[in-house]
């Protein structure tokens, strides 16, 4: 008898924090075997638990190319990730997953790439991203549109550089009205608003989004308005869950389990979903 | 099928299992309220004849309230889990109605797919079921409006009907129920007396309010996400939720943990998706943040998602949330105005032609 809700055992190696509110975790498992076996795809998501305060839903941060580890990045909001926060190199915590589907990246092979992200909603994005990066020869152009309210809330700066020094890839990074500051050398404006100045042609294109409800629903409309047609939109929703196995029924939209069936659908799957999320 | 003639009557039949050292659940007094319970005396069980239903379904022997799945130690960074999960222990669920009988053949599918619980299954595996067909119903019983009869094999493994002189006949309907029939042979003999048509349970079903089309039902549910009605229906209920924890098919659950010192449980409970929480998101972000929303949720799962996913509906008809309600919110009369709302519009639609 398998005990599908029983967690893994995972030691913290390493913490970053990414903004005043967002940390990142560096995980390895406990259990070698598991350790040796385990594999997951860019866009899935697990269970990550602090004993005594119970689980929270993240996606997987890393890519699936960089063996031996996976990274989660919480934002501390609630009970669970508020002792997340806490916890420090060498703690253990608890993992169930992979749970869900993912990003169709086979049928991204030969395209052109436009990442669009906010906030932490890079998480999942970066997953992805850096997956196609480490097969970088298999992807037409790379375009990361980045986002946050403000200067302080960029997620993964240092990774951020990274990408902008990158010949092959083209980074634009921006900050809502009035979260710049004097040193700020990216755009000002909300990503959708700064989406529609690049005004990316939607021949040959994957556009992946993902961040704030708000930020999705204009970006969605944007894009439309750009001529991407909503099978060339790739987004990631984030319900609230508890179980990940399609059981619990706290992620239903109509008859779909986002935990199950999703979380990656494309905008035209969104179009056939009631308005439930 | 096998029909057998029991040449007893109830009590002694719960006196038989008990005598074979079955762990026998049936539905027992508690004050003056009628629940499942584990028999210790054959006089404890209530004859079926005396009740319409129990107040609280047989799903909680099954898929418990509250059932840990998980125990956890940590000192320091020394943490360790240890499984929840043990064999469990066979049991025989006796005097339960046929519509919660079948209400597990309906939760069989999400339990089962993709993810196996083994929490639910083990049990399952387990369990035998011994239901007995209706004698009466109540105003709250509609379990001809969702397919099925105060007469309906679907989930039992035995079912026992009455023939007009008192005598129970079982009908045993799996495995699970020849190996009991066997285990308590002398008390059964083989028989081809037939009662699928008696008239009896005719009578009942008769009583009953008349039953609904739930393939109309889910036309217009189908097209009938957005409507004023939501917020008339909802507009009563006050949330408490008290509908699915007595509902035989509602299988929403939370996981959470409990802790005492350096150790802990985390736990599988029981939840409802008429609490705002249910959805809430840790950003304050909530897809159903009105009752009217939640509402619709419970009638849309139960008679279109439900359906649209595992081709079952998800409900029996017990009529325990009509009898529970402290609103008096029905469901059978909240899903019969749909029909007649969509009469309403063909009717305008011809008229139009």
């Amino acid at each position: 008898m398998n005990n599908i809700y029983k967690p893994y055992l995972a030691k913290i190696d390493m913490v970053r924090q990414e903004t005043p509110d967002t940390k990142t975790f560096r995980l390895s498992f406990m259990d070698p075997e598991t350790a040796e076996s385990f594999t997951f795809k860019a866009g899935q998501f697990g269970e990550y638990s602090s004993f005594g305060d119970g689980e929270s839903t993240f996606c997987i941060a890393s890519s699936p190319t960089r063996k031996g580890y996976i990274e989660c990045s919480f934002k501390a909001v609630g009970k669970v990730t508020n002792a997340l926060k806490d916890k420090d190199v060498g703690d253990i915590i608890g993992f169930r997953g992979p749970y869900g589907n993912s990003f169709p990246i086979e049928e991204m092979y030969g395209k052109n790439l436009l990442f669009i992200g906010g906030g932490i909603g890079l998480a999942p994005l970066r997953s992805l991203i850096w997956n196609c990066l480490d097969l970088r020869e298999k992807f037409g152009e790379i375009t990361i549109l980045y986002g946050a309210r403000s200067v302080q809330d960029l997620c993964y700066k240092p990774e951020l550089t990274e990408w902008a020094e990158r010949p092959d890839v083209n980074f634009v990074k921006t900050v809502d009205p009035g979260g710049e500051t004097s040193d700020w050398d990216g755009k000002v404006g909300f990503v959708p608003t700064v989406l529609k100045e690049l005004a990316p042609s939607p021949e040959g294109a994957v556009a992946i989004t993902c961040g704030p409800p708000i930020m999705i629903k204009f970006v969605l409309q944007n894009l439309s308005e750009l001529g991407f047609d909503s099978t060339q939109v790739v987004t990631t929703l984030e319900n609230r869950m508890k179980c990940g196995l399609g059981k619990c029924g706290r992620c239903n939209v109509g008859k779909t389990y986002v935990c199950i069936d999703g979380p990656v659908f494309t905008a035209r799957e969104l179009e056939a979903l009631p308005v439930d999320f | 099928m096998k029909i057998y003639k029991l040449k007893t009557g109830y009590t002694e039949l719960a006196a038989a299992l008990l005598k074979k050292g079955q762990n026998v659940i049936a539905p027992k007094f508690s004050g003056r309220t009628l629940l499942f319970g584990k028999i210790e005396k054959a006089e404890d069980a209530v004859e079926p004849e005396r009740y319409v239903n129990t107040v609280r379904s047989a799903k909680e022997f099954i898929f418990p309230a509250t059932e840990p799945v998980v125990e956890f130690s940590y000192k320091n960074k020394d943490v360790k889990v240890f499984d929840s999960l043990v064999q469990s222990d066979e049991k025989i669920i006796l005097g339960l109605r046929p519509c919660d009988a079948a209400a597990f053949t309906i939760i069989d599918d999400v339990f089962n797919y993709e993810y196996k619980d083994e929490f639910y299954a083990e049990k399952r595996k387990n369990t035998t079921l011994v239901s007995f067909s209706c004698e009466h119903s109540d105003e709250a019983c509609f379990c001809s409006s969702v397919g099925l009869r105060p007469d309906s094999p679907q989930g039992s493994d035995l079912l026992f009907k009455k023939d007009v002189h008192g005598n129970y006949f079982a009908y045993s309907c799996s495995e699970k129920g020849e190996k009991l029939v066997a285990l308590l042979k002398e008390i059964f003999e083989e028989t081809t007396e037939d009662f699928t048509e008696s008239p009896c349970y005719e009578e009942v079903l008769g009583h009953m309010r008349p039953p609904l089309d739930t393939v109309r039902i889910k036309e217009w549910l189908d097209k009938n996400f957005e409507n004023p009605l939501w917020d008339e229906f909802a507009s009563r209920c006050l949330g408490c939720g008290s509908c699915a924890f007595l509902c035989p098919t509602c299988h929403c659950f939370d996981i959470v943990d409990e802790t005492k010192y350096s150790s802990g449980l985390r736990r599988k409970n029981w939840d409802a998706c008429q609490f705002p929480l249910f959805t809430l998101h840790a950003s304050g972000h909530n897809p159903r943040p009105l009752q009217s929303k939640r509402y619709r949720q419970r009638v849309m799962h139960k008679f279109k998602y439900y359906n649209d996913r595992f081709n079952k509906t998800l409900c029996t008809g017990c009529g325990r949330c009509v009898r529970a309600c402290p609103v008096n919110l029905d469901i059978y009369q909240v899903v019969s105005e749909i029909t007649k709302e969509n009469s309403l519009e063909e009717t305008l639609n011809e008229q139009h032609l």
